[in-house]
């Protein structure tokens, strides 16, 4: 950027220069958060300080309803959504012999070992002859690409908005008005949802590649109220019936998914939770 | 922590900073925490706080992983009714991890305490 000259100017360029600064100030702590692909902005929440949420940026929070959000990821409908937008990052999962493997996770820990799955079975070279495998997770078709209905979820703040202090949220550190409040218990339902959606898109996948999914869960050490024990693993018991999916539960933390011993197969013999 | 003379290290309110942003850089966890270790971790630090020393950024970094950790547990324990329910249970626990995790801004245990939420929800 140029250095603005301080002299021979006229004020009203001092006032514009100072509303720039101002806007630039303000956005900074989204626009320094993680990027995110763009996506439609719903209603703008109101800045703290009064004024309307000035930043039209990608990171720019929506505040959805939480009502409508409930009712929309309800709806099997959001589920072929989200398959769809999967396979426009990634044809194969929609393509005749491909295996797919879909990632599952809950706890401490546990997220960054599905990471390094989800790299490692993505990471491999197709063997000659061999079928391609390609491995999801809720986030996206890999680690870096994620679904824009995944984008619009971090987007929706949902905890930030479930637990506003003094009647206002904090998103990226800039407080906020939620013009549609959230409790806590919609956003794990928001979320639990969601999830459920996203172990849906199995079936949708098995219809497509013909191959049934392998379902990678690493929850040691997870609770029993949590997302993956009420919402993703009766989901996967209803997948498994109907041959959609074979689970597969990591014994440890660093289970590799090349190594049958790592891993116990079977919801029958899912681990059990921590009860809190 | 303390320095090779055996000094205590003084915090770097600016790595401390940069420790703080690594650990919200990933939404469903606190990923390079839970994926690094804090020698791992010291470039990413010292390449956006390149005036704090080696030290300073490894302070930075054990603080906010333990940090992370009170933001884990205090969250499970959130999620058992422990702090009460609505607006005042918010409060209470925000207020119960300034207390056991000194050294942060307001904000930043709203903003962290909202953020362990998510990475205890699933």
């Amino acid at each position: 950027m140029a250095p603005l000259r301080e002299n021979n100017h006229a004020p009203w360029l001092s006032i514009i220069a100072g509303i720039l600064i101002l806007l630039v100030l303000a956005c900074a702590p989204v626009l320094i958060g993680p990027a995110l692909p763009s996506a439609p902005l719903s209603e703008s929440g109101t800045l703290f300080s009064g004024g309307t949420a000035a930043c039209d940026s990608p990171f720019a929070p929506e505040f959805t309803g939480p009502e409508e959000k409930l009712a929309g990821t309800a709806d099997p409908v959001f589920t072929q959504a989200l398959f769809r937008e999967a396979v426009t990052y990634e044809p194969l999962l929609d393509t005749p012999g491909t295996q797919v493997h879909m990632g599952f996770w809950s706890g401490k820990g546990n997220h960054g070992s599905l990471v390094i799955l989800l790299d490692a079975v993505n990471g491999q070279s197709a063997s000659p002859g061999g079928a391609p495998q390609r491995a999801i997770w809720d986030e996206g078709v890999t680690t870096q690409d994620q679904y824009p209905s995944y984008v619009t979820m971090l987007r929706e703040h949902w905890y930030e908005r479930s637990a506003p202090v003094n009647g206002s949220v904090i998103i990226h550190g800039t407080r906020y008005t939620d013009p549609a409040p959230v409790t806590f218990s919609q956003a794990d339902r928001i979320w639990g949802q969601y999830s459920q959606r996203y172990a849906d898109m199995a079936r949708l996948i098995h219809n497509a590649t013909g191959n049934p999914v392998n379902a990678w869960c690493f929850v040691e050490g997870a609770r029993a109220d949590r997302i993956f024990y009420t919402y993703e693993l009766p989901e996967l018991r209803r997948l498994e019936s109907e041959g959609a999916v074979t689970v597969y539960f990591a014994k440890t933390k660093t289970a590799d998914w090349t190594k049958p011993s790592d891993w116990i197969e079977g919801t029958a013999r899912a681990q059990e939770p921590v009860v809190p | 922590m303390s320095t090779g003379t055996g000094e205590p290290v003084q915090p770097c309110p600016d790595a401390r900073r940069a420790a703080f942003a690594l650990a919200l850089s990933s939404p469903r966890s606190p990923g390079p925490y839970e994926s690094g270790t804090d020698e791992e971790l010291l470039p990413l630090v010292r390449q956006r706080v390149p005036a704090a020393s080696h030290e300073e950024c490894l302070e930075a970094l054990a603080t906010v992983r333990s940090l992370c950790n009170s933001v884990y547990d205090l969250c499970n324990e959130f999620r058992t009714g422990r702090y009460g329910t609505g607006a005042s249970a918010t409060a209470k626990a925000v207020n119960h991890l300034a207390h056991t995790s000194p050294g942060f801004s307001r904000r930043e245990y709203e903003e962290i305490f909202s953020a362990g939420l998510l990475w205890t929800a699933f």
